[in-house]
């Protein structure tokens, strides 16, 4: 087998796209921890982003052969990843409510005291705050896109995406 | 994008401590991946054979 963990992620695509799926298993392992994050910090439940995580990775393979490498791949399948999530909590008609009912007891027994504080932080961020976050910060969104998508003006969703940093910079930033 | 609106979100990710993806979910999605894989290459195998080679030459 070839030493795959040196292969660039285009290369391993190559590979993975003439029908080897021990490249796929190379690709995941390098991602799937940070694909893992973002689907949390999207939905704020650790069940939900590890099921969230599991479809993105078939859907990555299902549609890997439309990466068309104008990009990079990371910019790809974090795009792929915001949108997943997004339309996941849409489609399930996702309340704020019951999501925080869900999230309350969600940090883990081996976070130290930082990763308690984010988390707590971002259960402070309504559901729209994230999703503005997460179309600039991890989809890669441009504000007149998050100005459609979200239905408000582009300077609004400047405006909205510059608070939220400052906010987040001022509670956890080092 | 403004690089330090970017840095400072990705710290925050960084800092966000959940355990690592369970070992069982890699095998499920190894699982459906191959069978993706076999599926395709059976389609493409039954569209590559002529069709009257599934006409059934017993009841000739």
């Amino acid at each position: 087998m070839p030493p795959y963990e040196h292969f660039t992620d285009n290369e391993l695509i190559d590979a993975i796209n003439q029908g080897d799926i021990h490249a796929f298993e190379t690709l995941y392992d390098r991602y799937t921890s940070k694909v893992l994050k973002r689907c949390y910090f999207i939905c704020l439940n650790l069940e939900g982003a590890r099921d969230l995580n599991q479809e993105i990775w078939v859907k990555v393979f299902l549609h890997l052969h439309t990466f068309k490498k104008e990009s990079a791949f990371s910019s790809w399948l974090y795009r792929l990843t915001t949108n997943h999530c997004l339309n996941y909590l849409k489609s399930k008609a996702y309340s704020e409510q019951s999501h925080r009912e869900l999230s309350l007891d969600e940090p883990s027994q081996e976070n130290p005291a930082a990763s308690i504080e984010v988390h707590h932080l971002l259960q402070k961020l309504s559901l729209e705050d994230r999703t503005i976050l997460a179309l600039k910060f991890l989809g890669e969104y441009s504000y007149e896109e998050i100005s459609g998508i979200c239905k408000i003006g582009v300077s609004a969703a400047k405006m909205r995406v510059s608070r939220l940093i400052a906010k987040l910079r001022e509670e956890v930033a080092p | 994008m403004n690089e330090d609106e970017q840095q400072t979100f990705e710290y925050v990710l960084d800092t966000l401590d959940i355990p690592e993806p369970d070992p069982t979910t890699k095998e499920k999605i190894m699982k459906a991946v191959y069978f993706l894989t076999v599926a395709k290459e059976v389609g493409a195998f039954n569209a590559s054979i002529p069709i009257t080679l599934f006409y059934d030459s017993t009841s000739e």
